[in-house]
């Protein structure tokens, strides 16, 4: 027995001093993980900075975005890409439709379970860049983020609201970290951050006074004795043509308003126009400089050396809604051809002298240096008016309506949203 | 018999020696759980200094982004008919020159706009005795920082203001030398440097730099009549 005894004995030594040990050892642990909170808190504090920004980047991406597809003059699909499809609408007359009469801008809105909400128009940041949707009615669809939801995959949402002001309306960004709550209308789930940001947006017009008469220019009216054809039947202006030389339109076919005397529609040597300074001409017209209207994102600029037929053409063809076109240099127009039409009129300002030939047909304005037309034999006409620095001079005889509406489509719907100051609010 | 022989004592060698090693190792721990938590704490400090810097830094920089919102910034667009346009009453920003302690702004927070700076629309940001202070209503300044746990020894606002012309919009060329024509669309920023020291460590020292674009920007001057 007592050998078995001694090795009991013998094992058991030093067994008090490892346990003390150990458990000392337990309790620095706990200690050293129990102080580590705050570099979780750390980490946890950075995260929240990070997410923040994220959220408030992207409302701001979210403004931004609707005043550029705004200004956008094209044709846009679902998924808010340009598309070929000419039944398609432009983003501007998707979310907005505009007064005729006034331009107050009304943003489109849609039945959402009974109620009339403004449409919404939504992007969400995948690995391969934004992808986003602009609804023509509904709510955007854009492709579930269920799988990514714990990744950070920035969205946002915009909307429109009317401000009872032609020409101005607000918009509201929600940005988000995720697809989810208010950057995803009509989800449940919730964002980790989400920002909210109202900015307004004023419409700076195309054309920002229309021209009183059919055809205003500084200079003299020389149509020699061409058949041409002066109309102004809008008994509000009832002028055909403003020159600030003399009229010389002996042939000339009138129409004034209805039980108006034709002697008003010619009014040649008005002093104050010839004694306007060709900038001052044009921002008369246009609110701006020449350069400035020409810089702004809705304008298309377009050089043609001889004939700009074809560029023209395709320039007009390409744009959603009214197209605004500056031509540096001249501008050779040769009918047959046709510019424009009253729903979807055109402003060509020509930097140089426009010369025009044979059947051109035309909706809008055109303003330029010098203005000329040529050979016509049939089918030759502006709807809209004609502006020009130096004159005009032809053998031509096209005809030249006055058409109010169409100026006061140009008016209200053509031209560029632009930031109104003071109105950017993230509370 | 037997059992209680088995269950013999240390002899006093076998203790002392447990004991001195066991000794060593617990001083030797609590010397290394002492420095960590030493370290930690003053891990713990500078962490709580960094936070509230970020903080101040933060509601700073967001404050003084809404400075010269308008509720009815509409009333500054041109309509036609109109003869002119509003003046945002809210445009009033300093410094707009040089660097300074201090700096003062405006927003609204009309439910419904009465284009009045009232008391409790006109904010501000300035360095007193150690803590960054904010202007709640016309007069009332209360504390952003924790003067007991940090001092604040630098506070800079530094603007940087960009004039674009807006002459192209004038129906009228400004007249040469003419200081209120063009109109000038003035967008302003803001550099906002922030320094901070520990009370209990005036060593752990911080500084912090934020830029703000400030969203709303101001016309000022006029076009020639």
């Amino acid at each position: 027995m007592m050998p078995t005894t001694v090795t009991a004995s013998k094992k058991q030594r030093g067994v008090a001093a490892l346990i003390v040990v150990l458990v000392l050892l337990l309790a620095m642990v706990l200690a050293a993980v129990f102080t580590n909170r705050n570099l979780v808190f750390e980490q946890r504090t950075s995260a929240n900075q990070y997410r923040a920004t994220q959220a408030f980047e992207a409302a701001e991406a979210g403004v931004e975005w609707a005043l550029a597809q705004l200004n956008a003059n094209q044709r846009i699909g679902a998924d808010c890409e340009p598309s070929a499809d000419a039944a398609a609408s432009s983003f501007r007359r998707r979310y907005l439709s505009t007064a005729p009469t006034t331009g107050l801008l009304t943003p489109t809105v849609w039945n959402h379970a009974g109620a009339a909400t403004p449409l919404y128009a939504s992007c969400v940041r995948a690995d391969n860049g934004w992808s986003c949707s602009c609804p023509v009615n509904g709510l955007p669809s854009l492709p579930s983020a269920s799988s990514s939801a714990s990744a950070p995959a920035a969205a946002f949402s915009v909307q429109f609201l009317p401000t009872g002001k032609p020409g101005v309306v607000r918009v509201v960004a929600n940005g988000c970290t995720q697809l989810a709550g208010a950057c995803a209308p009509g989800s449940t789930s919730r964002a980790d951050a989400s920002a909210k940001i109202e900015a307004a947006f004023g419409l700076v017009a195309g054309l920002r006074t229309p021209p009183a008469a059919t055809v205003t220019t500084r200079a003299g009216f020389d149509a020699g004795s061409a058949t041409i054809g002066l109309h102004n039947a809008d008994p509000a202006t009832g002028i055909a043509v403003n020159a600030g030389g003399a009229v010389d339109a002996a042939q000339a076919r009138l129409t004034p308003p209805a039980g108006a005397p034709k002697t008003g529609l010619l009014i040649g040597h008005d002093t104050a126009l010839a004694a306007l300074p060709a900038e001052r001409f044009f921002s008369a017209h246009f609110g701006v400089d020449k350069a400035a209207w020409a810089s702004q994102p809705a304008v298309t600029r377009i050089t043609c050396a001889l004939d700009c037929a074809a560029v023209l053409g395709a320039v007009v063809a390409a744009a959603a809604d009214a197209a605004l076109i500056h031509v540096d240099g001249d501008l050779v127009l040769a009918g047959p051809i046709t510019l424009g039409s009253a729903q979807k009129p055109v402003v060509i300002v020509v930097s140089g002298a426009a010369r025009f030939d044979g059947a051109v047909a035309l909706h809008g304005v055109v303003y330029a240096g010098s203005l000329g037309w040529h050979n016509t034999s049939g089918g030759a006409y502006v709807r809209g008016a004609l502006l020009s620095e130096a004159g005009y001079q032809g053998n031509g005889a096209p005809e030249l309506f006055y058409d109010p509406c169409v100026l006061a489509a140009l008016n209200h719907t053509s031209g560029s949203f632009a930031r109104v100051n003071g109105g950017w609010r993230d509370f | 018999m037997t059992p209680r022989n088995a269950q013999r004592g240390l002899s006093i060698v076998e203790l002392m020696v447990g004991v001195v090693i066991a000794l060593f190792i617990a001083a030797a721990g609590a010397a290394l759980l002492a420095s960590h938590l030493r370290e930690n704490r003053a891990l713990l400090l500078e962490a709580r200094l960094m936070q509230d810097l970020r903080t101040a830094a933060d509601v700073v920089s967001r404050d003084l982004r809404r400075a010269g919102h308008w509720g009815a910034a509409i009333d500054g667009v041109w309509a036609d008919g109109a003869s002119s346009v509003t003046a945002n009453p809210y445009a009033a920003l300093a410094p707009m020159a040089a660097a300074s302690d201090a700096a003062s702004f405006r927003y609204s927070r009309d439910a419904i706009e009465n284009h009045l700076v009232d008391p409790n629309e006109q904010f501000g940001f300035r360095l007193r005795n150690g803590a960054i202070e904010l202007q709640l209503g016309a007069g009332n300044w209360q504390a952003l920082t924790d003067a007991g746990t940090l001092t604040i020894t630098q506070f800079t606002v530094t603007p940087t203001v960009q004039n674009v012309s807006l002459e192209a919009f004038c129906a009228v060329p400004c007249p040469p030398a003419s200081v209120a024509c063009a109109p000038q669309q003035q967008v302003r920023s803001l550099a906002l440097a922030i320094t901070g020291r520990l009370v209990a460590d005036a060593s752990v020292k911080r500084s912090l730099h934020s830029s703000v674009r400030l969203r709303n920007d101001v016309v000022v001057g006029a076009c020639a009549t």
